[in-house]
């Protein structure tokens, strides 16, 4: 008889542990215990029940969940939206109607029904809720409750039994997340949400975002610290523990849209409590000072920016490629990176690193494409044509509709879309898409050869970084700034003529890859050491670096890819200005460049 | 014997303080004799305390004694997708320990309408004067016609059971369903109660079938903790003596 108690009392004593642990609404400690003995700031003067100040054995208003706070009315609530979003949310239903009660602080706590008004300490002047869990009438900065949610590949249903439920109605709603009873059931966060949330274990039940787990993303994975000094606010100190709030906050998100920690880029590296990227060292690397270069993409240029989640070619709201030349640019971190995919996985060219992972692009036919493979990403040109190709708005020279800035050549063939260019039908081209159209490239260096294919990356980007020549840097990898014109990862002295002595130095980008000794030995172009240390004329008054598009150019006029800079080279008297080639190694010029006649000259 | 009537006439002192802070049925609001709140003037029972819900002979074999007639009252019950336990239907509720309170406090028959008196207002309407300190207002028209007939105030809960705390619901249904919510029963012969210290009953003599009813929070006899509450509710004890929040 004695026996068969212990048992039942461990059982007991293991049920009132697990309660203890979760701090119940009688605990001294729970701040939804209001009454004279709760731990404020919010609590009665007088009255010391507990369950008082949301419910009533009889006489509730409304009936379910025999509530007694006096309900908010007359309220006019901003609802949340979002272009990516499915669902559509209204004004808030349910039992969130009684969570507002209180926290939209519109009405006095402990205002009830039955009892009238509690007399309360801790709040305002009219007895109404203050501080950071006063909501207000303003939810478009709260994440959306009060709707069904529309499931897809990125959101499920919370599975039966579990934590997360939505209402009899298959609705979200605040208690969804909250359990208003239990304060700790999460012991690091203590905001009365149903379930742990560590790693956003509870963000996940409904949120699947593709990559998240399965790549998984830094974001995902990253033991680096990220702790409240470095603005973190859930109480967790890594990246992963953060989660998903290492860049959004469900409530009261500075950045209403998608609830982020900052507007877009802001999130990631220069908002208040957001500069993981920055100088926190929360990342590895200081993405944000490679922005204060003198070129860079204009991401933290202008915040906001018109750059949008939903952007794609068929999006009738937010359309890329851009449609309108004057539109407003934008190059956004997100534009090139997948916060929820992003993570350290090498790749081989044209494949888009891990870094790019979950990007979509333009492929070379203009038409979207979405990631795949592994790691799971696009090719990463595809990236940039998403703005450099057939965006209206793209970088450009005035001469076809663009800026002065930064300047641009003037070529024979004057073309800026890089799609264009790199199309591997065309008669010349660097090797982006395809291996390049000449199998004579003596001056390919190893690893180089004709058959390699190379990165826009390996040209563009940061000048102190891994892929800055002739000395690589520690900096980091990518196109976000570098200090040298067009964003080159190394000195490329296009503008500068005839007064900078070609050198090893000057043109450093091109001897990455093409050997200057091979270069100035003549080897295909007998004339090159004449030109280019003679006449100190840089590379790309000849060649283009990018291309010449088939429809622009063909096989005899633009191979090796010559097309001259009309702003140095002029046609000869004649009027002609054109490139012929003959052949294995030979060919001939017609035209005027630093005074001298070609009509035609040969080699 | 001196000082044994000293402590006899303390001991007759303090059981009449008690009485008078309403530990008993006597003068408190559930008292309609002749004095009380809801003051009695009819003389056949006058004075009378019981009578006015027991009656020692042909009374109700559902409540013990109960000497009034069981409402036949279109109940709404409260409703929850988060409740586990039943509801329990109309006719359960009329016919439940219940049903006897709400014999008065749905305001469907008068609180002068006897079963003892073959179910009829005894008198005239006049026989009860609800005094000021009444929390329940009365009016003079229902269903058998009665001028005693509960129509307003806290105490008037009405057929609308929605918003009030449900009852006749099988305790054990709701604990089993969510066992962290609710606190174990016990048994001792064949009385059910929930709660280690001063624990409320459960109606019925078995934990898997015993029922939450009126009587499981309030006692009609005894105010002392207000609103005939069984056991003070200072930190809601009441409410956690079941409830696991």
């Amino acid at each position: 008889m004695r026996r068969s108690f212990g048992p039942l009392a461990i059982c007991a004593l293991l049920v009132s542990t697990v309660l203890a642990g979760q701090v119940p609404i009688t605990s001294v400690t729970n701040k939804h215990n209001l009454s004279l003995s709760g731990p404020g700031p919010v609590r009665a003067t007088l009255v010391n029940e507990i369950c008082v100040f949301c419910h009533t054995p009889h006489n509730a208003n409304p009936a379910t969940p025999l509530w007694n706070q006096a309900l908010s009315s007359g309220v006019t609530y901003t609802a949340y939206s979002s272009s990516t979003m499915a669902a559509s949310v209204g004004l808030p239903t349910g039992s969130s109607k009684l969570c507002l009660s209180c926290h939209d602080g519109t009405v006095a706590i402990g205002n009830t029904v039955t009892r009238g008004q509690i007399a309360m300490t801790g709040v305002d002047a009219q007895g109404k809720l203050t501080g950071h869990s006063m909501l207000g009438p303003n939810l478009a900065d709260d994440h959306p409750f009060s709707f069904a949610p529309v499931t897809g590949p990125q959101i499920v249903a919370p599975p039966a039994g579990d934590a997360v439920r939505l209402d009899a109605n298959g609705m979200l709603q605040c208690r969804s997340c909250h359990d208003p009873h239990r304060q700790e059931v999460d012991p690091v966060v203590k905001k009365f949400l149903v379930k742990n949330n560590s790693a956003s274990a509870l963000c996940l039940t409904c949120h699947q975002k593709t990559y998240w787990l399965t790549n998984p993303s830094s974001h995902q994975s990253s033991t680096r610290a990220y702790t409240a000094v470095q603005g973190a606010h859930t109480g967790y100190a890594t990246v992963a523990t953060n989660g998903c709030e290492s860049c959004h906050k469900p409530h009261t998100a500075p950045a209403s849209t998608r609830v982020l920690k900052a507007v877009e880029e802001a999130t990631c590296g220069t908002g208040a409590g957001a500069q993981c990227h920055g100088a926190s060292g929360v990342a590895l690397k200081n993405i944000v000072a490679e922005f204060n270069k003198l070129y860079r993409h204009p991401t933290y240029d202008t915040t906001p920016s018109a750059h949008d989640a939903a952007e794609s070619p068929s999006s009738a709201s937010y359309r890329l490629p851009e449609v309108l030349s004057t539109a407003a640019r934008h190059a956004e971190c997100a534009d090139c990176h997948n916060p929820h995919a992003s993570y350290a996985a090498t790749a081989t060219a044209p494949k888009g690193s891990g870094k790019l992972s979950g990007v979509w692009g333009i492929d070379s036919n203009g038409s979207r494409v979405d990631p795949s493979g592994v790691p799971p990403s696009v090719r990463e040109y595809e990236i940039c044509y998403k703005c450099h190709a057939d965006s209206a708005n793209k970088p450009q020279s005035p001469l076809a509709g663009g800026g002065p800035y930064p300047p641009y050549p003037n070529r024979v063939a004057l073309q800026f879309n890089k799609r264009l260019q790199f199309d591997p039908a065309n008669p010349s081209y660097h090797p982006i898409e395809a291996a390049g159209k000449s199998t004579d490239v003596p001056s390919l260096k190893a690893p180089w050869t004709t058959s390699s294919i190379i990165y826009c990356g390996d040209c563009h980007g940061n000048d102190t970084g891994p892929r800055a020549a002739p000395t690589p840097g520690t900096g980091p990898d990518g196109v976000h700034g570098s200090n040298i014109k067009h964003l080159l990862v190394a000195r490329y002295d296009m503008d500068n003529l005839e007064n900078d002595p070609e050198s090893a130095a000057v043109y450093a980008l091109c001897y990455k890859c093409h050997d200057r000794t091979s270069i100035l030995g003549n080897v295909t172009f007998k004339l090159h050491d004449i030109h280019v240390v003679g006449g100190a004329v840089p590379c790309d008054q000849c060649h283009d670096p990018h291309g010449i598009s088939a429809s622009q150019g063909n096989s005899t006029n633009n191979s090796r890819l010559i097309n001259f800079d009309k702003r140095w080279v002029t046609p000869d008297p004649q009027g002609r200005l054109y490139f012929q080639d003959l052949g294995y190694r030979t060919g001939r010029c017609y035209l005027t460049c630093h005074g001298k006649v070609h009509s035609p000259f040969s080699y | 014997m001196r000082r044994t009537g000293v402590i006899a006439v303390l001991g007759v002192l303090l059981t009449a303080s008690v009485a008078w802070a309403q530990g008993t049925i006597a003068t408190g609001k559930h008292d309609f004799s002749a004095g009380s709140a809801l003051r009695n003037a009819d003389a056949a029972i006058n004075g009378q305390t019981c009578v006015f819900c027991h009656t020692p002979h042909s009374g109700s074999t559902t409540v013990p004694l109960w000497n009034r007639n069981t409402p036949a009252t279109a109940y709404q019950l409260y409703a929850s997708s988060t409740m586990d336990a039943t509801s329990p239907g109309a006719a359960a509720v009329q016919s439940s320990v219940s049903g006897a309170c709400l014999s008065c406090h749905d305001g469907t028959i008068g609180i002068d309408v006897l079963a003892n008196l073959g179910g009829v207002s005894h008198t005239a309407s006049v026989a009860f004067t609800a005094q000021g300190t009444a929390n329940a207002t009365y009016g003079t028209t229902g269903v058998p016609a009665s001028a005693n007939i509960m129509t307003g105030g806290a105490p008037f809960l009405g057929a609308d059971l929605r918003n009030d705390h449900p009852v006749t619901i099988i305790y054990e249904t709701a604990r089993a369903a969510t066992s962290t919510e609710f606190v174990l029963q016990a048994i001792s012969g064949s009385k059910v109660t929930v709660g280690a210290v001063n624990p409320l009953p459960l109606f019925g003599s078995a934990t898997a079938t015993a029922t939450v009813e009126c009587a499981s929070c309030h006692n009609p006899h005894n105010n002392t903790n207000g609103t005939f509450l069984r056991k003070s509710n200072a930190g809601s004890a009441l409410c956690l003596t079941c409830h696991v929040k």
